[in-house]
């Protein structure tokens, strides 16, 4: 599904990503596993094309498409989902239309036919009632004042509506307690199938309870160092991130 | 005749170059000439006016006054209505409920401290002074609509409104100024307010893009009165609203909101002075402009409280965008506060920047393509502003701006 081959990004002249490989399977849960400041959420944005990050050189397909030649609406629309770490707050956009628009996008450009809006909110209703969301999320401006279980939760709902095939997950436990991380872990294990993967970003093995992988990464200097699977993670619980160096110094 | 000629023109030359009536105003008329006359237009060292692009219009050549033509019909409406044509009131296209009535002022205010010459202006060279009067305790709730037409060419006019509600009248109003063909129309309006009255007060400055538009609102706000005034300004090439707004009454009140929209060369100025001249008055101002092309908005809002006015409540928030990154594009943004009292909670700010990147990105990677994402930021921007006009003037607004689509 996903392809990345010498990839390096840079950001203001400097260097994050330097030689960066990965493959993803349809339907394989992948985490990414590394130090502060190594370039895991910058892998994230890059696939989703954030404009601050410049690709100097390597490559990505996804679905046998060259990736680098889409925008972000356009990966998004091909079914790339980044939830991110810390969604942005944006006052006066109201949550079920920005919801509406995002869905209808979808539909224009798979060129299915646009639900009615009534049709539309039973749809939602249905998803924020699995997420265990009150209705009045819909009310809101998006994610304007949302607490940060609230904005996770919210990203979850976005997912479960647009139907994507890629999800990058950002640290979604950064900042959620342990009700709010399940509740989250939960939805997104709900959407997994044969024909959706996962990357998945975080620092601690906890989320990997919850979200099994089905590989591990650990990012280290711009690229990926070692892989195997979650006894890595465990080995990275353990004895944390000083086995880096070691693994460095022996490459 | 040009602006910059009526500056050294002689009063004989002015009278008959604007046919104007001789009768028990004249004297007002030639003193407003003098004033104008003495004061001259603003030119570069104007604090006020130096940055409102003004200027530009001094050399326009307009036509000799003519005092008819053919107008574009107005669309039927279910409001009441006031028209005027080239600032004559046309009594067959209006239509008042009973308790308000429209006359020609015969002893019309007179501001004579203002350093305003387009105030001048019009008190010098209208055709009629009319006064709008509501009676003690009528409660209008059907918006009235004042249209003010010109489409003749290349024609200038000068027009000189009071309206007064008297004690506890209380009116929805809804005032369009519709100006086209490269005409001048250069207006004051004056609002008194009396005791425990309340007037909503929609302004749409949709004149035509060749036209240009000097607003002089003049407005008094007595004890317990409340006053809440929308702006919507989108039209002519260049237009100067100036908002002199005078609390003199214990616990007056006023909300002004102000939506400022340039765009390719248009220049759109709001000049506002709230004063607070008693005790326990509140005003709350937010003014919100969206810069495109290579337009220039400017907003130069100045609050100014006064020694005895104790207990005064203040807010001010000016919010600009700028959309364009085109050289001649250009917010200028001047929030004044100028207390002379201890005692009262104030508040003001002002921000200028242009769409946030993080906000249109995360749009975006939801499949949003990045003209509809931008489209989304540009109305959440509006919304604060334009969410608070009354639902009669959104309507109506809504519909012009989608016929212009």
């Amino acid at each position: 599904m996903l392809h990345i081959k010498n990839l390096r990004v840079d950001i203001e002249d400097k260097i994050i990503l330097n030689g960066l490989d990965l493959d993803i399977k349809a339907g394989e849960v992948h985490a990414i596993m590394g130090p502060n400041g190594v370039g895991k959420s910058t892998l994230a944005k890059v696939i989703s094309a954030h404009p601050d990050y410049e690709v100097k050189s390597g490559e990505i397909t996804y679905k046998n498409k060259n990736l680098l030649e889409l925008d972000v609406a356009q990966r998004a629309m091909e079914g790339i989902f980044l939830a991110f770490q810390n969604p942005i707050e944006i006052l006066g956009v109201n949550n079920m239309y920005f919801l509406k628009q995002a869905f209808n996008a979808k539909c224009k450009y798979t060129g299915i036919e646009e639900m009615t809006s009534l049709d539309f909110l039973k749809l939602v209703k249905a998803k924020i009632k699995s997420l265990g969301i009150t209705a009045d999320f819909l009310k809101r401006d998006l994610n304007a004042g949302f607490s940060g279980g609230e904005k996770k939760l919210n990203e979850m709902l976005q997912m479960s509506i647009l139907e994507p095939k890629l999800f990058l997950l950002d640290e979604i436990d950064s900042g959620l307690d342990v009700d709010a991380l399940k509740s989250v872990a939960q939805g997104v294990n709900s959407m997994l199938s044969k024909e959706r993967s996962v990357l998945l970003i975080t620092h601690h093995k906890h989320l990997l309870e919850y979200i099994k992988p089905d590989f591990v990464h650990i990012l280290y200097d711009g690229k990926i160092i070692q892989s195997g699977d979650i006894h890595l993670a465990k080995e990275i619980e353990k004895n944390g991130y000083s086995i880096v160096k070691d693994l460095r110094s022996a490459s | 005749m040009k602006l910059l000629e009526l500056e050294t023109a002689s009063t004989k030359e002015i009278l008959k170059e604007f046919l104007l009536p001789n009768d028990l105003l004249t004297k007002t008329r030639l003193d407003s000439i003098k004033k104008f006359q003495e004061l001259g237009l603003p030119r570069i060292k104007s604090e006020i006016f130096s940055k409102t692009g003004v200027k530009l219009i001094y050399q326009n050549d307009y036509l000799k006054n003519k005092k008819s033509g053919s107008y574009t019909n107005i669309p039927s409406s279910d409001n009441y209505r006031i028209v005027f044509k080239k600032g004559f009131y046309c009594p067959l296209q209006s239509n008042l409920p009973d308790g308000i009535k429209i006359l020609f002022d015969t002893e019309p205010i007179i501001k004579d401290q203002s350093i305003n010459p387009f105030y001048y202006l019009t008190k010098a060279l209208n055709n009629n002074f009319y006064i709008i009067e509501v009676q003690k305790d009528l409660n209008v709730k059907t918006p009235v609509e004042i249209i003010y037409l010109d489409e003749l060419y290349k024609s200038q006019t000068h027009m000189y409104i009071t309206l007064k509600l008297k004690k506890n009248a209380k009116i929805n109003l809804f005032e369009k100024v519709l100006i086209d063909n490269s005409s001048f129309f250069n207006h004051t309006f004056n609002v008194i307010l009396e005791k425990g009255s309340e007037i909503t007060h929609v302004r749409q400055q949709s004149a035509e893009l060749s036209s240009n538009v000097i607003s002089n609102y003049n407005y008094t706000l007595d004890k317990n009165s409340n006053a809440k005034i929308y702006s919507y300004e989108d039209g002519s090439d260049l237009s100067l609203a100036i908002w002199d707004i005078d609390l003199i009454g214990e616990n007056a009140d006023i909300d002004f909101t102000v939506l400022q929209l340039p765009k390719m060369k248009q220049k759109l100025n709001t000049i506002v002075n709230i004063k607070h001249s008693t005790q326990n008055a509140r005003s709350n101002q937010l003014i919100k402009q969206i810069i495109n092309d290579e337009a220039k908005g400017l907003v130069d809002a100045k609050v100014i409280v006064c020694k005895n006015a104790q207990g005064t409540k203040v807010k001010q928030l000016c919010n600009s965008l700028l959309l364009s990154d085109k050289a001649g594009a250009q917010a200028y943004v001047k929030p004044q506060l100028e207390i002379y009292t201890d005692e009262l909670e104030a508040s003001h700010g002002a921000t200028v920047g242009s769409l946030s990147q993080e906000q249109l990105y995360y749009l975006m990677s939801r499949g949003i393509k990045e003209e509809d994402a931008k489209v989304l930021l540009i109305e959440a921007f509006k919304k604060e502003a334009y969410e608070s006009f009354p639902s009669w003037a959104k309507e109506k607004i809504d519909e012009y701006q989608y016929s212009k689509k």
